[in-house]
């Protein structure tokens, strides 16, 4: 309701503006021009996502003080906290980042983007900046053009910029004019009313324009105009400071729990350090006074008293809220906690992840790699095998000999609640991401489609061994239970072989060790190993015996296979150059043929 | 360095697949030298396991590795032949 009334009040108010008054129209222009300008330069910083971003991100975010550097310094390069904020809520949506990094990052993008103030007040209302932003303007244009994915990039920015510098001159001419008309100062307001009605003014703006940073500019304009009083400034950008949250969490409402947790603590930060600020208000005057007089900063020049008062309480609030991120952590994980469902739903499958392509891999990746945890676990239940002992057990053999008898589970209804509903997700997630993504990225959507199909080819498998494994496993001949628990041991290493390839993501070659494990594979084939002809001719089992066992095998052996199918293309190096490496040295069918061989010469000899 | 020598540096600066194909080399360099000290770890545990159904299992790890080992060696050898 609320939306559908407040945008046709704005155009109302802006349009009668207008008419009454058309140095408010130039204030408005140079505003939209700015917001463009904002748009444009993450347009272009867009365009180097896809690499260098990321990879800075993912390395430099193990530590707390790591990722609040990077939040510093992306948002004082980028000048946009919002673009740090949706990348941050996209990489944490797909599990790439943690929610303490997240934290992190949004922590420094706010003291990052303090320095949007120091730049306009230092430099845009002391210079003629409508002068540099003409040619950066043309230039930039001219790049937008190119084939060139960075050139391109460098255009958007170079045009953002010059559209910011735009956006602020019309901005500071619209209020220079504006006071012979109207002078706004007569509305200020002293006092902690003043504070309080400003702030939620401040606010309100940033909510209207989705930028902290045009409401910013706005009020140091406004100020150097001296249209609002310095008083007013300081609360209007608390109020700023406020209001920008609204942007993230509007992104985070189609990210998943993580996401919205983290849209949580940038309220609760943004909302302390406001509260902070407007309740320890003198004493942040004295120490804006005593910075901008280190500084040499001129006791009348309001605008960079500004810039420093809001360093200096989003500092404040660095101070006081960082100690207690483990804590802010725990609180958001105890207010927002993950729904408990019936039927499995996608964990990381969400819009947020969709942003980047690269987050969105990952997202897919993970929800793979969680699809495989429920058909690993639902394939150790069939084999009647304890999935924790399995773990930790030295000495397979063992575990499979205490547990000999198999017995049924309703596979399909496991697979309808845990594996259907998420298999469904992830194709069409892929889908979706192929419709979006560069072509580049064509060959590993459909590598991760494949893998994906190879886990429920996995568990569908199962559902097929599982009749015959439960009968023979109870069977009164000794025979053909020793092979049956031979194919549930021969599934037991390549399933725990499988996750402690999952666990390890640090070992480079994690990869080269999948081989050891077909290798096992090769070997226990009873067909190719002559096992199934030595019983059938020593009568040992019945023919009828013989074609199940015969059949059962090759279930085994494809159930086996699907998986280390998968477990090549989802395990292994996050880097493609090493991924790419160890497939090289991976051995082919014919070289595991030649080891099998030479060791039955071994054992010949 | 003489004016040819520069120029051939220069044309292998300008050659990108000659570049990613030293990558390349270099990323297999690495997981040899991995592989090797799985190999030298695997065989110090043969030597100490007791069980031969253990020890039969190590030898053909062992084995796998070697093979692996043995297919680096020779695509390290054809990339800097290249």
């Amino acid at each position: 309701m609320l939306r559908k009334i407040l945008l046709p009040t704005i155009f109302i108010v802006l349009g009668y503006g207008f008419w009454v008054s058309p140095d408010f129209k130039e204030i408005a222009a140079g505003v939209a021009i700015f917001l463009f300008g904002m748009l444009s330069l993450e347009e272009g910083f867009k365009a180097f996502t896809g690499g260098i971003l990321e990879r800075i991100l993912q390395r430099t975010t193990n530590r707390l003080w790591k990722s609040l550097s990077f939040g510093i310094i992306s948002t004082t390069v980028m000048q946009s906290s919002s673009l740090v904020s949706v990348i941050t809520i996209s990489f944490l949506s797909a599990g790439l980042i943690g929610l303490a990094s997240g934290i992190g990052i949004i922590f420094g993008a706010n003291l990052g983007t303090t320095t949007g103030a120091w730049l306009v007040a230092g430099f845009g209302l002391k210079v003629k900046i409508s002068a540099y932003a003409m040619p950066m303007l043309v230039f930039g244009i001219i790049l937008v053009f190119q084939k060139s994915k960075s050139l391109r990039g460098a255009g958007y920015i170079l045009a953002g910029l010059g559209f910011l510098f735009l956006g602020i001159h019309h901005m500071k001419e619209g209020f220079e004019a504006f006071k012979d008309a109207i002078d706004l100062a007569a509305y200020a307001m002293p006092g902690l009313k003043g504070l309080l009605v400003y702030t939620l003014l401040g606010a309100a703006a940033t909510v209207v324009m989705q930028s902290s940073h045009a409401t910013l500019v706005l009020i140091i304009t406004a100020l150097a105009a001296q249209q609002i009083s310095y008083e007013n400034a300081l609360a209007l950008a608390i109020g700023a400071n406020v209001g920008t949250t609204i942007t993230a969490i509007l992104g985070a409402m189609s990210s998943n729990v993580q996401g919205r947790r983290l849209a949580g603590a940038h309220l609760i930060f943004n909302v302390t350090t406001g509260l902070v600020a407007i309740i320890f208000i003198q004493q942040f005057l004295l120490a804006v006074n005593g910075v901008s007089d280190r500084l040499g900063i001129a006791e009348d020049d309001y605008t960079m008293k500004l810039a420093v008062f809001h360093t200096l309480f989003n500092l404040a609030g660095i101070i006081i809220m960082l100690p207690f991120t483990g804590q802010l952590v725990s609180l958001l994980e105890r207010l927002l906690k993950k729904r408990e469902r019936k039927v499995e739903e996608p964990l990381f499958l969400n819009e947020a992840a969709m942003e980047l392509p690269e987050s969105a891999m990952q997202a897919i990746r993970n929800e793979i790699g969680h699809l495989f945890e429920n058909a690993h676990e639902l394939i150790i239940s069939a084999l009647n095998l304890d999935p924790q002992k399995l773990r930790t057990s030295e000495d397979l053999k063992e575990l499979v000999e205490t547990t000999p008898e198999v017995k049924k589970i309703d596979i399909d209804a496991i697979y309808e609640r845990r594996i259907k509903t998420l298999y469904s997700a992830i194709i069409a997630y892929i889908s979706e991401v192929q419709s979006t993504a560069s072509e580049h990225f064509g060959e590993e959507l459909y590598q991760l489609r494949q893998a994906s199909r190879n886990i429920v080819e996995a568990v569908k498998d199962t559902k097929h061994l599982q009749k015959n494994l439960v009968r023979y496993t109870t069977s009164t001949n000794p025979q053909i239970q020793d092979q049956y628990n031979n194919l549930r041991l021969q599934l037991a290493v390549v399933l725990s072989e499988l996750a402690a390839a999952k666990d390890d993501e640090e070992d480079e070659t994690s990869l080269l060790s999948l081989d050891s494990v077909q290798l096992v594979l090769e070997e226990s084939d009873v067909i190719a190993n002559g096992e199934l002809d030595r019983l059938i001719r020593d009568n040992a089992i019945s023919a009828e015996m013989a074609t199940s066992l015969m059949n059962d095998s090759a279930y085994a052996y494809d159930v086996a296979g699907n998986l280390i199918d998968m477990a090549r293309v989802l395990f292994g190096p996050m880097q493609k150059e090493l991924r790419d490496a160890e497939s090289e040295l991976m051995l082919s069918e014919e070289e595991l043929d030649e080891i099998i061989s030479s060791g039955d010469n071994d054992n010949h000899n | 360095m003489t004016s040819e020598k520069l120029i051939e540096k220069f044309g292998l600066l300008l050659d990108m697949e000659r570049q990613k194909q030293i990558r390349k080399r270099d990323k297999i360099r690495t997981l040899l030298k991995k592989l090797k000290q799985q190999k030298l770890a695997l065989k110090d545990r043969i030597d100490q396991e007791q069980n031969p159904q253990n020890r039969k299992r190590l030898k053909r790890n062992l084995k796998v590795i070697q093979a692996q080992r043995k297919k680096g060696i020779k695509l390290c050898k054809s990339i800097k032949c290249k």
